[in-house]
């Protein structure tokens, strides 16, 4: 708080004292330096006027040939300490006369060139400044004098300009200090009383503090009004929050489902009530990673498998696991879980729902048990039907040998080949009912084949047209029965929309699961140019007792087909047409030519 | 005898006021000895008749005449005389002296006269050694004139002549006499006497031309 306090205070007095000592700093340099710029002139003129006195006094000298007087003229030099040297010199440039400030310290100087025009010539080199001027009497040159001084007097002037500057600086900071301690005191105290209710806020998390208006009509009390609202706010919002959470709690408790939350880590820090009554189980035990204990360790591994590749995706989190319930016993749950994200789009947190389905699973599996019954009904009924009529036929036989003995032996002939036929059947029939429990190779196309024998008197009965189009060589792994009551399940339901005179197209190719696995598999469709399905019905065919047979079907046919592909590992689809003279339904069945095991 | 003011053209000089690189110095050195090579036996014959005192006198001769301030009564001619009383030492260097030049407008000439009385409208005169007999005579006559005397004649400004040449170390000086310049009523200017060996007498309210 006070290191807040110092940092406002201090910017304050920094930036007072950044701008008064920018602006006298840049006032004293401005000054200084047209100082120097004036003093260099006075330098250059000063030097020149004393040139010229020297040059004068010199006249006689240079014209009667006397270098000791000229010396004695220069000698006057002394009062000027930064003169270091001075000569005279003949018009044609030799040294006449010449004077040192410490004594012959070096040779005289020869005599730079000087343009016809000039009669004067000065420079700053090296320290020092040069100047050579004419010595003219009576409009006629009769010389030359040339003053070296040293620029000590401008590099000592530059020194107390230092020192000068220094010391103004130094004492109108501190002044602009003591100034500014004061005058920022208006400008920080309302703002910093803001900044301990703000912290105050912050520390207690009490949002009944207001802040103290200044009584001005600045920005400042603006700041104090807007704080005081938002804490109104804040308040509305965290009571409306509670509320919300309270509802919240209500209905997690509510449902028939355990609920739980977890961080977007993984990390389950909320259940409902539900999850510890089912579970029996405490929340220090749950918290984090602790729903684990309830567990099967058989399926464990799986769900953290997917449970932590969907915390990695933020994929949505769907799998049935079994969850050990308060009596040790386990019931299969249906496990939903969705990320929550936030505006950016990232996973804050995890909400998860388990359903109880094991209920559900087990009337699934009656319901199962009972559609097989039924199609085992149907079945007896169309075998039956398929033996009546070469039975029939053998019994008129039999009856035609007895009335004409004399043809005996063609009337059996022609009972031993319907004997065959039935034969034939139940041998077919036998099919369904060996319920293989491991997998065998299966020739699809002669599956296909004896499939379409057990229903060649409906075929014929409804002068419908069967057209196979198999490929060579076509096997899968499976189990023949089941597969078995999947073409059978198809291929009735194609005879039942169809009607007299209708046709049925059996294709069988090879081809890739259409999941994307890219799987070898083998297709087989079922097209007959029948009514087609309506689009209402199409999306419902699969579920359980849903038919439009009211008085034939059971409405599992097609939910058993379903199941039975699915246990195969395949993909059964549909596509239909009900326009009417090009009506059409195809399904297409997939089935993996091996089955993934695991 | 040597003279320092006399013009000389040293290779030395040249090269040193020529501040180039040193390759220019060392073409400049060359020219230099091939200069020295070719100037020198004209300088040793030069040598014999240079040393010419009368020739520096006869320079200090017209600039006196630019330290010294006439009185404006006196002669009006728009000449500027230079004269020589008795046997000329000049030669012609007077002659190549006053040739072209002028005083405060005034053309120079160098004459030569026989007599003070014909000496009177010049403005310098120099009297020569022969005429050291008639000194008195002479300044006697030219009293109340306004001619500046000048002569190499031993103790010529302790009887009365104005300026007097004397030679010190090799040097052509010369002393002044104030007061007889004084009489005559010309100023002298403080430069002059600046560079006088010796100032005899005092400036009676002598108003320097400068």
């Amino acid at each position: 708080m006070s290191a807040l306090r110092n940092s406002l205070s201090r910017k304050l007095t920094v930036m007072n004292m950044l701008v008064s000592g920018g602006a006298l700093l840049l006032a004293s340099l401005a000054f200084f330096a047209y100082d120097l710029i004036t003093f260099r002139s006075n330098l250059i003129n000063s030097t020149s006027v004393q040139a010229r006195i020297i040059g004068t006094n010199a006249v006689s000298t240079l014209i009667f040939n006397d270098p000791p007087s000229a010396e004695k003229t220069l000698s006057a030099l002394r009062a000027s300490r930064h003169i270091v040297y001075a000569g005279i010199y003949t018009p044609d440039g030799q040294f006449f006369s010449g004077y040192w400030r410490q004594q012959e310290t070096f040779p005289p100087v020869s005599l730079p060139a000087l343009s016809p025009q000039e009669t004067e010539h000065y420079w700053f080199q090296d320290h020092q400044f040069a100047l050579v001027q004419i010595i003219a009497f009576q409009n006629k040159p009769v010389g030359f004098v040339y003053i070296t001084s040293d620029l000590e007097a401008i590099y000592s002037r530059l020194r107390s300009y230092a020192i000068i500057l220094l010391v103004i600086v130094g004492a109108s900071l501190t002044a602009a200090l003591a100034l500014s301690r004061v005058a920022q005191r208006a400008v920080s105290q309302p703002i910093l009383r803001l900044a301990d209710t703000a912290a105050l806020v912050s520390r207690e998390r009490d949002y009944s503090v207001r802040a103290t208006a200044t009584g001005d009509q600045d920005e400042v009390a603006l700041l104090v009004d807007a704080f005081n609202e938002m804490l109104v706010e804040i308040q509305k919002r965290d009571s409306a929050l509670q509320e919300s959470e309270q509802q919240f709690r209500s209905l997690a408790d509510s449902i028939p489902q355990l609920a739980w939350m977890a961080e977007a880590t993984g990390d389950l820090f909320w259940y409902n009530h539900r999850w510890y009554e089912f579970t029996g189980t405490t929340p220090e035990q749950m918290a984090g990673w602790g729903w684990q204990a309830v567990h099967d360790p058989i399926t464990l591994p799986e769900v953290l498998i997917k449970w932590r590749a969907s915390l990695a995706t933020g994929e949505p989190f769907e799998m049935i696991f079994p969850l050990r319930g308060a009596n040790g016993e386990f019931r299969d749950f249906l496990t939903l879980a969705m990320p929550v994200r936030d505006a950016q789009g990232q996973v804050v947190r995890w909400f998860g729902t388990n359903t109880d389905i094991t209920e559900q699973r087990r009337s699934a599996e009656a319901l199962r048990q009972t559609e097989k019954l039924a199609a085992t009904g149907r079945l007896a009924a169309s075998i039956a039907h398929e033996i009546n009529n070469p039975l029939e036929a053998v019994i008129n036989l039999v009856y035609l040998a007895r009335m004409q003995p004399a043809n005996v032996a063609k009337y059996l002939t022609l009972a031993d080949q319907e004997l065959d036929r039935i034969a034939q059947i139940t041998k077919n029939t036998l099919g369904f009912y060996r319920d293989s429990t491991s997998r065998t190779d299966i020739n699809i196309s002669q599956l296909l084949q004896e499939v379409l024998a057990l229903y060649n008197g409906k075929l014929l009965f409804k002068r419908i047209t069967v057209r196979p189009e198999y490929a060579q060589g076509l096997h899968i792994s499976g189990f023949p029965g089941e597969i078995r009551q999947i073409f059978a399940n198809l291929i009735a339901n194609a005879i039942e929309a169809l009607p007299t005179n209708g046709l049925i197209t059996i294709r069988a190719a090879r081809s890739w699961l259409p999941d994307g696995s890219h799987r070898r598999a083998i297709r087989i469709t079922f097209f007959d140019n029948g009514t087609g399905i309506a689009p209402e019905h199409r999306r419902r065919i699969f579920e359980p007792f849903y038919t439009t047979k009211k008085d034939v079907g059971t409405g599992l046919g097609l939910w058993l087909t379903l199941s039975l592909v699915a246990k195969h590992q395949g993909v059964l689809r549909m596509r239909s047409n009900i326009r009417p003279g090009n009506s059409w339904t195809i399904f297409s069945l997939y089935l993996p030519e091996a089955p993934i095991t695991n | 005898m040597h003279f320092r003011d006399l013009p000389r053209c040293s290779p030395r000089s040249l090269a040193i006021r020529r501040r180039s690189s040193r390759v220019w110095r060392r073409a400049i050195c060359l020219a230099g000895i091939l200069t020295a090579c070719l100037y020198l036996p004209y300088r040793l014959a030069a040598q014999k008749n240079k040393p010419q005192e009368y020739e520096v006198k006869a320079t200090y001769l017209y600039n006196f005449g630019r330290f010294v301030e006439w009185p404006a009564s006196g002669n009006t001619s728009d000449k500027f005389a230079i004269c020589v009383l008795g046997q000329d030492p000049f030669g012609s260097y007077l002659d190549a002296v006053v040739a072209g030049e002028a005083i405060n407008n005034r053309k120079l000439i160098a004459r030569r006269v026989a007599t003070a009385r014909d000496a009177i409208p010049c403005q310098i005169l120099f009297i020569s050694d022969s005429e050291s007999a008639h000194l008195k005579e002479i300044l006697a006559a030219l009293e109340k004139t306004t001619v500046l005397t000048v002569s190499d004649v031993p103790n010529f400004t302790v009887v009365g002549g104005m300026i007097q040449f004397v030679v010190v170390d090799q040097r052509v000086r010369f002393s002044v006499n104030l007061t007889a310049a004084g009489k005559a009523g010309l100023a002298l200017s403080s430069q002059l006497l600046k560079v006088a060996v010796e100032v005899r007498g005092e400036a009676s309210k002598v108003n320097g031309p400068q």
